[in-house]
């Protein structure tokens, strides 16, 4: 198999402070790839890192074979590395499927939509593919959160990215709300984007991933399947010890 | 994507531009029509600033400065040779979007409020420039000799309506595309916005150029009405044109524009009305509107219409 990201030897630190610490990893094409890691591990800095909106200090971030540092963000997003946010960010004042046009024509996707009914038809694509039908033409301040969260989705599906990069994208909604949120993930996984997750909530996390890469304070500790990463006590006691740590 | 506007607005528009053409078979007073001519003009003021500030919220200060490019241009030219308006009033503009240009570029790059304090600071640069400068922009008391517009009041005012409804046409138009769309993603956040591809530099460079070429003709053409030029008329424009947009109503170009109209007209009357309490009558107004609605008093008039329609047609789905 071909990756399609390759991660090498990564390094920086804000101050003092080393948020990513010799960081390597390769994710191939079409997989579905985790990390996790306490809380300030430095996962969401690696996306950010990823994407441009953090410029590492050293290393080397190769995607199709190209090295992305130092591209800004929205180059990035336009050659198929697309990302969510913890926290939802949608567009106030625009309709749900305002927030879905607004990246359906970026260069990207200009490239690929040719013409308005292209354009419409790839928008109502999304809306069903992220089960949005219902809330088209509303607001989104007069949506819950739950369906802010499925718009968050759409919004980087409509960039029709090669590789997703999902920061906690089930946080802050109920159980019950997850596991259709969950199957369109799934779905995209399955219809080709290649995925990577950061999420606490990890019985969903572990049904979702086929590999882990399990970092604390910048560095990598573990990598391995599901199964090996459950049974692994050095990941056990970092997690957990990192949590009692922060309680105490 | 399909435009939201209700029938009702568009047939008041309609209206309004209709009977804006037969003004001058009904009101034959000449200070009357020059008042509807320079609100005109103030129409095209507020709608270009909204298309840059209003959209993208990146708040523009400093509007005097661009509007009075193409106004001073005007006046310094016409100091040696006579430049006819349709030339002086894109050359002005043309001009102005270059100012543009050497102020977004350095300033729109960085996040923060860099770009409105460098507007702001711009505009007192300019105006001492004008005093410093006085020997080439005639200082306090300005520059005459500008030829007119016309010699005809009903000429004026058909120039200046066409000039508006033209620009305003075309700020609308963009304001209402996709292109608005994604200034608006800029204002609610740019970072998201990035995320999914939008080079927001880029876009807020091109609002900023549109705003500023609006600006530059709308300034030069002011020069040409007036047949003079001076910092009365320009320097107070850099707040005078906020309180328009904000009074219409920012993000939909046309409520905006409506402000400048409406409140030239206002407060040009409040002027031979109230005489000495005009200022202090005028602000009080303002101020109770835009808190009663901070909305914009016309943005929330289509708003209410908008919304009235919207539920009758879902009424008649069900």
């Amino acid at each position: 198999m071909e990756s399609i990201i390759e991660i090498s030897d990564l390094n920086k630190s804000f101050g003092g402070l080393i948020v990513t610490r010799n960081l390597s990893l390769k994710v191939e094409t079409g997989e579905f790839f985790g990390i996790l890691g306490p809380n300030g591990a430095g996962k969401t800095t690696l996306f950010n890192e990823m994407t441009g909106f953090v410029h590492p200090d050293r290393g080397k971030i190769i995607y199709k074979g190209e090295n992305i540092i130092g591209l800004k963000p929205y180059q990035i997003a336009n050659i198929g590395i697309v990302r969510t946010f913890q926290l939802v960010r949608p567009f106030k004042e625009c309709t749900v499927m305002e927030n879905i046009i607004i990246p359906s024509v970026s260069p990207r996707m200009k490239k690929k939509l040719r013409d308005h009914h292209e354009l419409n038809k790839w928008v109502k694509q999304i809306v069903e593919f992220c089960d949005l039908e219902d809330f088209l033409n509303k607001e989104v301040e007069s949506l819950p959160y739950g369906i802010l969260r499925k718009l968050e989705l759409a919004k980087a599906l409509a960039m029709s990215p090669d590789l997703l990069l999902l920061d906690e994208p089930f946080s802050g909604i109920s159980e019950r709300e997850i596991e259709p949120l969950s199957r369109i993930i799934k779905n995209a996984n399955n219809s080709g984007t290649t995925i990577i997750l950061i999420e606490h909530k990890l019985r969903e996390f572990m049904k979702l991933v086929n590999r882990i890469l399990v970092i604390d304070h910048g560095e990598t500790i573990a990598m391995g399947t599901p199964l090996e990463i459950v049974n692994n006590k050095v990941v056990i006691e970092s997690y957990m010890g990192g949590e009692y740590n922060e309680t105490s | 994507m399909k435009r939201k506007n209700g029938i009702i607005i568009r047939i008041i528009i309609l209206i309004f531009l209709g009977l804006s053409f037969f003004v001058p078979f009904i009101i034959k007073n000449a200070f009357l029509l020059g008042i509807l001519t320079i609100a005109n003009i103030y129409a095209v003021f507020s709608g270009s600033w909204d298309i840059l500030s209003g959209f993208t919220g990146k708040e523009n200060f400093g509007y005097a400065v661009f509007a009075g490019t193409g106004a001073y241009f005007v006046g310094i030219i016409s100091q040696s040779f006579a430049i006819p308006w349709w030339i002086g009033v894109p050359v002005g503009g043309l001009l102005a979007m270059g100012i543009g240009i050497l102020v977004g570029f350095p300033t729109l790059r960085v996040k923060g409020p860099y770009f409105a304090l460098v507007t702001l600071a711009l505009a007192s640069v300019a105006q001492d420039s004008v005093s410093i400068f006085s020997k080439i922009t005639g200082g306090e008391n300005g520059l005459a000799g500008i030829d007119f517009l016309s010699n005809s009041s009903i000429t004026n005012y058909y120039i200046t309506l066409i000039f508006t409804i033209v620009s305003i046409f075309l700020l609308f138009e963009f304001g209402m595309s996709k292109n608005g769309l994604i200034l608006k993603s800029l204002k609610v956040d740019e970072k998201a916005a990035e995320a999914l591809g939008v080079n927001a530099v880029r876009y807020k460079l091109i609002a900023f150029e549109l705003s500023s070429l609006f600006a530059g003709m709308s300034g030069a053409l002011l020069a040409y009405y007036y047949g003079y030029i001076g910092p009365d008329l320009i320097f107070p424009l850099s707040l005078n044109v906020i309180i328009m947009a904000v009074f219409g109503g920012t993000g939909m170009i046309i409520p905006a524009a409506l402000g400048g109209y409406t409140l030239m007209i206002f407060s040009q009357y409040a002027n031979s009305f109230l005489g000495s309490y005009n200022s202090l009558i005028y602000t009080g107004i303002l101020l109770i509107i835009i808190m009663l609605l901070p909305n914009g008093i016309f943005k929330s008039f289509y708003k209410f219409f908008a919304l009235k329609e919207g539920r009758h047609s879902n009424g008649e789905h069900h």
